[in-house]
This record gives structure tokens, C-alpha cells and sequence, in this order.
């Protein structure tokens, strides 16, 4: 009897009827084809599981690098012994999303609920370090830290909850939907990681090229007006150039903070009303795979990430007064955004403000009001 | 399919049937092997080298050094500039490769 038709002369390969070794094979086969028909789904659930075991392990050394090195950071500066218990408990905190079902007035409770975590945030982050000699912008920074951190945990205990719910219940498409999502969590992962790095040592991030490209475009003009803390967390400087009158919005740096750009534009819009004939946001953006970074790209519309917001707020204020909307898009990858800024990404600003002139010149008349808005994270960028 | 022919007239099938085996076996061996080598290795991210740039303010010769804890950008240093001796500032602070350009080095 034949089982595999490979014939070689008069000779037969994997055959029955010749030595015992031979049989002995052949039963093997025979054992294994009924084992993989009737536990193929296991073996195949174990080998996935072996796989994310490694995973989880991954997750759970980028979690402790980065828990490590925000504590680390912490303990530099910290007079307060208890400096652990408290980290242990902000980075288990959480937020409630507001209720839904009736979207009526969501965005004002949704920032309510936001500028209540924020300010918590920050009072816990000034509790852990306890010491009145470190600075406003070098507290927000650590805050920034400690939020990338929180992120890998959280990255961490959801990838571990399937791991070990494929595990309790055997089911393999719990286990096949982990192993799906594994690339995209491991590649959030080392974002973050490279987040906490960034904001432990104050670097400007990439996401900060918005607010770079505006200080670029600030420096050498002669500034009319300049308001530190025009709104909370946000920075408003008044320019004459190219016979217009321009308002520059960014948050306030050199601290970690992205401040609220679109109540910046709102109060600035709702001041001057229709004299405004022009707002520009520039903004990092995520490309796509196959697109460059540092790569720049002009449209319309609010170029503005978070939870919406702010992005309401921009949309409303220049629907209201019939305001023509540009953004000016500067693209990289997630992991780009939020680490050290690159090279190809900060030498990109000169393009940028070439566009920004250009833009005024083709789109504004003399005397007209403008206002251009660098959003992103200010870390390292005043 | 001559070598074929002349090992199995002469050496028989058996050797195949162990040289399945041995390879079954180194199979899965290495599959052991490579998935312990994922978990040792791991990723934690090594930290960039920062630079920073700074710029002369009068002559605007550029120089790059380390990055150093407080450096922001625009921050006016205490360096003086090589060429012409006045003070310079921070004009960019970054990494030459981004994490995933750093990876393919």
C-alpha cells in the first residue's frame, strides 16, 4: 500500500509492507492526521498563546521601563516620601466619558469633565514632587510623562484581559483577535515609550512643529502685543507684517501643553469679530504608510487633534462670522509625533512659513486681520 | 534526480525516513529557539541622542552640540559663538533619525 506517490526506480518512499521503522512511521501519520484533525484548533491556540506571551512580556517591559523612568525623573526633583504611593494611584486613575444618548450640550460637559481631570492631574503631579522650587513648565512637562507612562499601563492590562480571557475560556478567535491587533499595540507601545523619554528630558516632540513654526514665523517681527496667558495654557501675540495685522494663538511653552487653541481663536474672533478674514491653523498630522515624513500638505478645515473640543469650538466661532478656514498639515507617524523631534521633521518650518506668507498674500488684502495658530505640544518650545 | 536515484538504489528509503525526523526535530527547535530570542530581546526603546543647534545671533554661524537638561528653543545661552563672539541661541533641538529611521541604521 502507497501512501505517497513519490517513485524512485523500483523503490518506494514512506511505505507499508517493508522494516518495522518504516511502520512505525507510517502509524505516526496516521496518529498525527487524526491528532490535527480533532486538536488542530488547540495546537493552534497554544502556539498563538505562545506568541502573545511574548507580547504581553514585551508590554509589560516597556511598562516598567517607563514607569521606572518617570519615577526616576520624579525622585530627582521630589521632597515627598510618599512620592510611589501617590504614582501608584494616578496611574491607575481614570475618566468617565459624559453620557451620549443625548448629545444636546456634550461638548460643554465633555470639557468640564477634562478641565476637572487636568487640574487633578497636575495638583497630584505638584503633590508627588512637593517642592515649590520647580517650575509651572517643568510640572507639566513631568505631568506629560507621567500620562505617557499611565498609557503603557493601560496598553499593558488590556492586551493582558484578552491574553487571559483566550486563555480561561480556550478560545481561539479571542486569542486570533490579540494576535491581529498585536503589530498596532506593540507599535503604540514603543510610541510611548519614546514619549516618556522625550518628556523626561523636556525635548520639543514631533507633534510640537506646529507651535515651532509659529515662534519661527514670531522671530525677527516686531511683536505689538503679546499675552502670556491669554486663555489657560495659551499664548496670543499681535503682529504687523505684510501690511496686515496678525494674530499668532499657541499654548505656552516651554512646558509640556497643548493649552486651548480653539477658546484662543474664540475670544480673539468674538473680540474683533468680522475684521477677521482669515484663520490658518498648521498642525502635525499622521501620514500614511508610503508617505514622507516631514512631508507638508495644505487644505481646509481645523487642523486640530484631542477629543473634539476645541475642534467644535474653532468650527463654530468661524461658521458664526463666515471666516474662510486653512490648515497647513506637516505629516509623520504616530511614533514620530510623539517622540524626540526629528531632524527631517524640525528642519521643515522655513517650507512651512513660505506657505503661510503665501497663503496671506493670495487669500487677505492690506489692513486685513489674520489669525495663524500653531497647534501641538510646546515641550521645549517657548 | 540522478543523486536521488543513485541513493535510493543504493542506500535505500530508510535514510529518508530519518532524515524527516532530524528535521522535524531542528523544526522545532528553532521555532523554540527564535520565540525565546523575541522574549530576551524585547524593545525598550534605547533613548535618542539629542542635539541641539545653536545659532550666532549676529552672524548666524551654526553650531551643534549635545542636548543638555533646560535647553528649549530660542533659550539664549552662555556659549558664545566661535567665529564672532556673540551670544548665541538655541535654534533647533532634535534627533538626527527618527526611532524607526534609528532602527534600519
Amino acid at each position: 500500500m502507497v501512501l505517497f506517490p513519490l517513485v524512485a526506480g523500483d523503490k518506494y518512499l514512506f511505505q507499508i509492507g517493508g522494516d518495522t521503522g518504516s511502520i512505525l512511521i507510517q502509524t505516526i501519520y496516521i496518529l498525527l492526521f487524526f491528532v490535527l484533525i480533532f486538536f488542530g484548533q488547540r495546537i493552534q491556540l497554544q502556539l498563538t498563546l505562545m506568541e502573545l506571551g511574548n507580547v504581553i512580556g514585551q508590554l509589560d517591559r516597556m511598562r516598567k521601563k517607563g514607569r521606572d523612568e518617570a519615577l526616576n525623573k520624579l525622585k530627582h526633583f521630589s521632597k515627598n516620601d510618599k512620592l510611589e504611593e501617590i504614582f501608584n494611584r494616578v496611574i491607575d486613575s481614570f475618566v468617565i466619558m459624559p453620557e451620549s444618548m443625548d448629545p444636546s450640550g456634550i461638548i460643554r460637559k465633555l470639557e468640564h469633565i477634562m478641565d476637572i481631570r487636568e487640574t487633578r492631574f497636575i495638583n497630584d503631579v505638584k503633590k508627588m514632587i512637593n517642592n515649590e522650587e520647580v517650575s509651572e513648565s517643568a510640572i507639566k512637562t513631568m505631568s506629560n510623562m507621567v500620562e505617557a507612562s499611565m498609557a503603557l499601563n493601560m496598553l499593558y492590562k488590556i492586551a493582558l484581559h484578552y491574553y487571559l480571557l483566550a486563555k480561561k475560556t480556550n478560545s481561539y478567535f479571542i486569542a486570533a483577535q490579540l494576535q491581529m491587533q498585536a503589530p498596532l499595540i506593540l507599535s503604540f507601545a514603543k510610541a510611548y515609550l519614546q514619549a516618556v523619554y522625550a518628556f523626561r528630558d523636556g525635548a520639543p516632540v514631533g507633534d510640537g512643529i506646529g507651535p515651532l513654526v509659529v515662534n519661527k514665523f514670531l522671530e525677527n517681527k516686531e511683536i505689538v502685543k503679546k499675552k502670556e496667558e491669554y486663555v489657560k495654557d495659551t499664548s496670543l501675540y499681535e503682529i504687523n507684517y505684510m501690511n496686515r495685522r496678525i494674530f499668532i494663538v499657541k499654548a505656552k511653552g516651554p512646558g509640556g501643553n497643548v493649552g486651548k487653541p480653539g477658546e484662543a481663536i474664540k475670544k480673539v474672533i468674538s473680540r474683533v469679530k468680522k475684521e477677521v478674514k482669515l484663520v490658518i491653523m498648521i498642525d502635525a498630522a499622521l501620514k500614511l504608510e508610503g508617505e514622507k515624513s516631514g512631508s507638508i500638505a495644505e487644505g481646509v478645515g481645523a487642523a486640530i487633534g484631542g477629543i473634539g473640543v476645541e475642534k467644535f469650538k474653532i468650527e463654530e466661532i468661524v461658521t458664526k462670522y463666515n471666516i474662510p478656514l486653512y490648515a497647513i498639515i506637516i505629516k509623520m507617524s504616530l511614533i514620530e509625533a510623539i517622540s524626540i523631534m526629528s531632524k527631517k521633521i524640525a528642519t521643515v518650518y522655513n517650507d512651512v512659513i513660505s506657505r503661510i506668507e503665501r497663503v496671506i498674500k493670495e487669500e487677505t488684502k492690506e489692513g486685513d486681520t489674520i489669525i495663524v495658530a500653531g497647534i501641538g505640544n510646546t515641550v521645549g518650545i517657548p | 534526480m540522478n543523486v536521488l536515484n543513485f541513493l535510493l538504489q543504493n542506500q535505500g528509503t530508510q535514510w529518508l525516513d530519518y532524515l524527516l525526523i532530524i528535521s522535524i526535530v531542528v523544526a522545532i527547535f528553532a521555532f523554540m529557539f527564535s520565540n525565546r530570542g523575541v522574549r530576551k530581546a524585547g524593545y525598550l526603546g534605547k533613548p535618542p541622542e539629542i542635539h541641539t543647534e545653536l545659532m550666532c545671533i549676529e552672524c548666524g554661524f551654526k553650531e551643534i552640540r549635545k542636548f543638555r537638561e533646560g535647553d528649549y528653543i530660542g533659550k539664549t545661552t552662555d556659549e558664545k559663538c566661535k567665529k564672532c563672539g556673540a551670544p548665541v541661541h538655541i535654534n533647533l533641538i532634535y534627533t538626527l533619525f527618527s526611532p524607526m529611521e534609528e532602527k534600519n541604521q
